[in-house]
């Protein structure tokens, strides 16, 4: 994967940001932090320890001063979360905890729970738990990883001869522990895991002490989960450096914080918005390889596209998916890469309706474009197939295994990209019986059956057009004249309901009208929210629209229009957003 | 691989497994007469694909005690084949037509309401525990074994509605083990029998220790940051720490539980050179038959040496060019998809249907059948069928229709005598005969016979003193147990 370019070079959004940031002030004497807390600067009565010394009493008191601009009614809670898979995997994969032996460790874990698939779905979210299952597949991997150490323990936790066992176990314990659990060590910590070097070295050696050390540590509470809790219960919490550094981290690259953002958390660099905006210029947080993935991810994971490699077709009708399925699923890493090249921030308008993407041989095969060989990926221009939802991750995954599928496209468009909640059947009550198959007619002469029907018709009237726009793709999003039938498709659609309503010839024409339309930039700030804040519970909408308001002002304009929106930029917007550092007590 | 009764069996653990904690229960065990009912077992079978109706429904002149499942592709037919499983287990089984499984949801998310009798909410899971669960973990008759519950997977490790049949509280989805030799290990691995090596006792009673050493430092390191939290962030942490005493439950070499054990061999770790691939998508699909045969060896033989009571099993299809079945490459969309049902597959629907895409679809459900077999036949040999009870479903019934209703639903095992087996049951119809294509709409006239009833039934011959298992708007649907089974 190519490294993603300079955040220094972004257009708009950032400087905007920047300059945002600039206006800020963070003052310590905070007049609109009255909700609740007496805050810790002006008053002297809230120490930020609190009043409470046990969580759970709801007595909260006290706590931190919010900054200006962050509404107290909108901060997230106080809280924790369990990393995903793939962050499990960063994180002992950095070479400060593990390295390179521990490379695919995670290859057989359990998939990662997911919220609420309506509201986005995505892999890291407060959801996900330690059930028994996971819990020993934890064990088996700490087991492995921690016999990597004991095989490196000259150089990992060197102890001279002569020197207290203990000692150096004391010391590499803090050592290790500060990489592991991205902060140091209490002294508390140290005397228990002691007790675990104990076990191992009591009638075994020093390495079997550490070897069951870093196996205790790296399935640990505190490995396992970041926090977001702040020193101590309070009405409002400010996060601690180490928390701010890692929520950064995670966020943006999927991973462990760096020994710099760390050093720069800890100098209260990070504490102001224009502190954090400063990141972008001189952190290099975006660039290279994690940061490309982690984006990656998060709109895969927000578009639906990343089960494009957990689905199997009717080997009858796309005989060339399964070859072609990997090809498939790069194409949207690859695409993206490329955009963010373009300008530095990845266009919003561009991933929905640029006119181009990457392809490799396989790729373009299915696209029908000559001239592309072997496997490496190139940027190929796609007339008939504009922005990321006529690419064939999109069409295959939102199609059935042999035929397409107007319903699931259709929904799949108004829920993640216009935000327009359809209801499911379920919701309603109402039983669905697919319709009949019937070689005599087109998918969309059977889907007809929605407008004819008074149940079906109040939602499929709004569902189906959007559907149908694609029907010149295929199940495995090739593109199609006819269906396998021998009958002519027809992709016109008139759609209502958004602020792009109106007729379109295909879905190109549609992509074309969602990539300027306020409504979908919202919509895609808002699935940006629940990605980066870990969360799709609808309890925190209040936290959403602050965002969303905020995000709004960092927009860049032209004659009061907003003339695009930046991936990056918007993931910038989250990170300095005000309230982004504080949390209230629960 | 060494097969001892309990007896010898608790001889050859030697001083150093009295040590280990599992030693007093089976201790405990074997304290108790020889030749008292062995505890109750429940394993829960999903196979995909639901019904061809025609080789399974009840035929003219078969009666609720005598039937004939030994007719030419009759895909019950497993089940009274003594020249392939040593005996008949016709007498062994319970089939009942016309449960029908009410999850408001597309057929394929209708997997979760099997064992909740629970719609799938909008977020793709069910709203309560599932009945598994609910016995071995919320009513604890989990917790004397070492193991206490065992869910099982074939090639998709998948944890939606549609792929799992465990829920903890709330419908949460438990994930499943696909790789047999995983399932091995965490049943069998560390027991040591038929040998009194005094090094090798040491050796087990070390990596115990320092595995509960671990352990211990997990549950304190847990309860730190759990004091530092409010009550819903705790929540958080609790299935964890239940998780960790689940690990703990499976340190050092206890082989049984509270109860007696039937007869108890510690069978080979299972060869993994059969199986190189797992998963579905990523080139499992030749090997899902191996695997499945695996998880059901390990599954009857930890049945017997009681490690655990309770399971759950959730089949794959053969997907893939030249299965044994001689099937399409394609199962899902070439023969589920294509299956077009005669009356008594089509949910009351009229018309003759396709007689030639019957046999296809009997011909998988006869596959899936065969596994059942394989199990009862492997758990009759170790003793322990007549107390076990297995639940054999799918998620629909007619596949094509993509239906919840009239699914295939199939016991088996003795039971302990809880269930009169060797039957087949006929629910009412769902809807009046001049109305056949009524739906849960038609709150007048559709009148469902819910799998609730079968969980509640089932609750019961566990002991557990329930009348009422599911969520369903109308608290009828839930309540009361299927009076025909006893």
């Amino acid at each position: 994967m190519r490294a993603l370019p300079k955040i220094g070079s972004m257009t708009g959004p950032l400087f905007v940001m920047l300059a945002l940031g600039c206006q800020a002030s963070v003052e310590s004497d905070n007049p609109g932090a009255s909700a609740g807390g007496s805050g810790n600067g002006g008053s002297g009565s809230g120490s930020g320890s609190g009043s409470t010394s046990t969580a759970g009493t709801q007595n909260l008191a006290g706590g931190a001063a919010l900054p200006p601009g962050a509404e107290p009614t909108a901060l997230l809670p106080a809280r924790i979360r369990r990393l995903s898979v793939a962050e499990y995997q960063a994180t002992v994969s950095d070479p400060r905890v593990i390295g390179a032996d521990a490379d695919d460790v995670s290859a057989d874990f359990v998939p990662d729970s997911r919220q609420d698939p309506k509201r986005g779905g995505f892999t890291v979210n407060e959801a996900q738990r330690v059930d028994p299952v996971f819990a020993r597949q934890l064990s088996e991997a700490g087991i492995q990883l921690a016999a990597s150490i004991r095989q490196h323990a000259a150089e990992r936790a060197p102890c001279d001869p002569g020197s207290d066992r203990r000692e150096c176990a004391a010391s590499f314990i803090r050592r290790f522990g500060e990489q592991a659990y991205r902060r140091p060590l209490g002294d508390d910590e140290v005397e228990h895991l002691l007790t675990v070097f104990d076990a191992a070295s009591d009638g075994g050696s020093y390495e079997e002490g550490i070897e069951l050390v870093v196996r205790a540590m790296l399935q640990s509470a505190a490995f396992l989960y970041l926090t977001e809790i702040g020193d101590a219960p309070a009405v409002h919490v400010k996060l601690t450096p180490y928390e701010l550094a890692s929520s950064i981290s995670y966020l943006i690259q999927g991973g462990p914080p760096s020994q710099d953002l760390l050093e720069r958390a800890k100098r209260g660099d990070l504490d102001s918005s224009e502190g954090r905006a400063g990141l972008a210029v001189d952190a290099h947080l975006f660039e290279g390889a994690d940061a490309a993935t982690r984006i990656s991810r998060v709109v895969r994971e927000w578009l639906g596209t990343d089960r494009v490699s957990d689905i199997a077709k009717d080997t009858n009708v796309y005989r060339g998916f399964a070859d072609a399925q990997s090809a498939i699923a790069r194409e949207t890493t690859e695409f993206l890469n490329g955009l963010v090249q373009i300008d530095g921030g990845g266009s919003l308008q561009q991933l929905l309706a640029g006119n181009w993407t990457m392809a490799n041989a396989k790729l373009a095969s299915v696209y029908d474009v000559s001239g592309v060989s072997g496997d490496a990926f190139v940027r190929i221009d796609t007339p008939k197939r504009l922005g990321i939802l006529n690419q064939a991750a999109f069409q295959s995954v939102f199609a059935h295994a042999s035929e397409t599928a107007p319903v699931l496209r259709g929904v799949a468009v108004m829920r993640r990209v216009a935000c327009v909640m359809v209801a499911d059947p379920t919701d309603l009550g109402i039983a669905v019986v697919p319709p009949v198959p019937d070689t005599s007619k087109t998918v969309r002469e059977r889907f007809s059956v929605h407008s004819a029907d008074a149940t079906c018709n109040s939602c499929h009237k709004l569902i189906d057009n959007f559907g149908f726009a694609f029907e010149h793709f295929d199940g495995m999003g090739r593109f199609v004249e006819q269906d396998n039938n021998g009958h002519t498709l027809d992709s016109s659609v008139s759609v209502v309901g958004t602020d792009f309503d109106g007729s379109y010839p295909d879905s190109n024409a549609l992509a074309t009208a969602m990539s300027t339309s306020p409504q979908v930039r919202e919509c895609f700030a808002r699935h940006m929210f629940r990605a980066l804040a870990a969360t799709s519970d609808p309890a925190f909408t209040a936290s959403e629209d602050e965002f969303v308001k905020y995000w709004d002002t960092t927009l860049t304009r032209a004659n009061d229009q907003v003339t695009d929106v930046s991936i990056i930029g918007t993931v910038f917007s989250y990170i300095t957003s005000p309230a982004f550092n504080y949390r209230r007590g629960q | 691989m060494k097969s001892r009764t309990r007896r010898s069996f608790l001889r050859a653990m030697g001083a150093g497994f009295a040590l280990l904690p599992f030693a007093r229960l089976l201790e405990d065990s074997v304290a108790q007469a020889a030749g008292e009912t062995l505890p109750l077992k429940f394993i829960t079978i999903y196979h995909p694909h639901g019904l061809a109706a025609e080789y399974w429904a009840m035929k003219a002149g078969d009666t609720e005690t005598a039937f004939d499942i030994g007719y030419p592709d009759c895909s019950l037919k497993p089940f009274d084949d003594a020249a392939t499983y040593g005996k008949s287990f016709k007498d062994k089984i319970l089939v009942i037509e016309g449960i029908d499984h009410l999850s408001n949801a597309n057929g394929h998310d209708s997997a979760g309401t099997i064992l909740t009798g629970s719609r799938i909410e909008g977020s793709n899971k069910p709203l309560n525990i599932s009945l598994d669960q609910y016995l071995a973990v919320a009513q604890g008759m989990g917790s004397g074994t070492r193991v206490t519950s065992l869910p099982l997977g074939v090639g998709n490790d998948g944890t939606t509605a549609g792929l799992t049949l465990s829920f903890a509280e709330g419908g949460v989805a438990l994930p499943k083990i696909i790789d047999p030799a995983k399932a091995f290990d965490l049943l069998f691995e560390g027991v040591v029998v038929g040998t009194a090596d005094p090094a090798a006792a040491a050796a087990a009673t070390r990596k115990t220790k320092l595995a509960q050493s671990v352990i211990d430092y997990q549950k304190w390191d847990i309860n730190r940051l759990r004091a530092r939290l409010a009550p819903p962030e705790q929540q958080k942490l609790d299935q964890h720490l239940q998780s960790l005493s689940e690990l703990e439950k499976q340190l050092g070499g206890g082989m049984g539980g509270g109860g007696t054990v039937a007869s108890c061999t510690v069978p080979g770790r299972p060869d993994s050179a059969k199986f190189p691939k797992l998963k579905q998508y990523n080139g499992g699909e030749p090997y899902f038959d191996a695997i499945t045969d695996a998880h059901i060896d390990v599954l009857a033989q930890a049945m017997a040496c009681d490690l655990t009571r309770f399971a759950t099993l959730f089949m794959n299809d053969l997907s893939y060019d030249g299965n044994p079945l001689g099937l399409p490459a394609d199962n899902h969309g070439s023969v589920a998809h294509t299956y077009n049902a005669s009356p008594v597959g089509n949910d009351g629907r009229p018309g003759d249907g396709v007689p030639a895409t019957w046999l296809p679809l009997a011909k998988f459900n006869k596959y899936a059948y065969s596994k059942v077999a394989r199990l009862m036949q492997k758990l009759d040999a170790l003793g322990a069928l007549d107390s076990t009870l297995i639940y054999v479903t799918s998620d629909m019934g007619n596949p094509s229709l993509h239906s919840t209703r009239n699914v295939p639903t199939v016991l088996a095992g003795g039971v302990n005598g809880k269930f009169r087996m060797g039957r087949r049951l006929k629910m009412q119809a769902d809807c009046p005969a001049d109305s056949p294509w009524c739906g849960p709409t038609d709150a007048a006239t559709f009148k469902p016979v819910t799998n609730s009833k079968l969980l509640v039934s089932i609750a019961q011959a566990f002991g557990a003193d329930i009348d009422k298992f599911g969520t369903q708007p109308d608290p009828a649907l839930v309540t009361g147990a299927l009076s025909e089974m006893t």
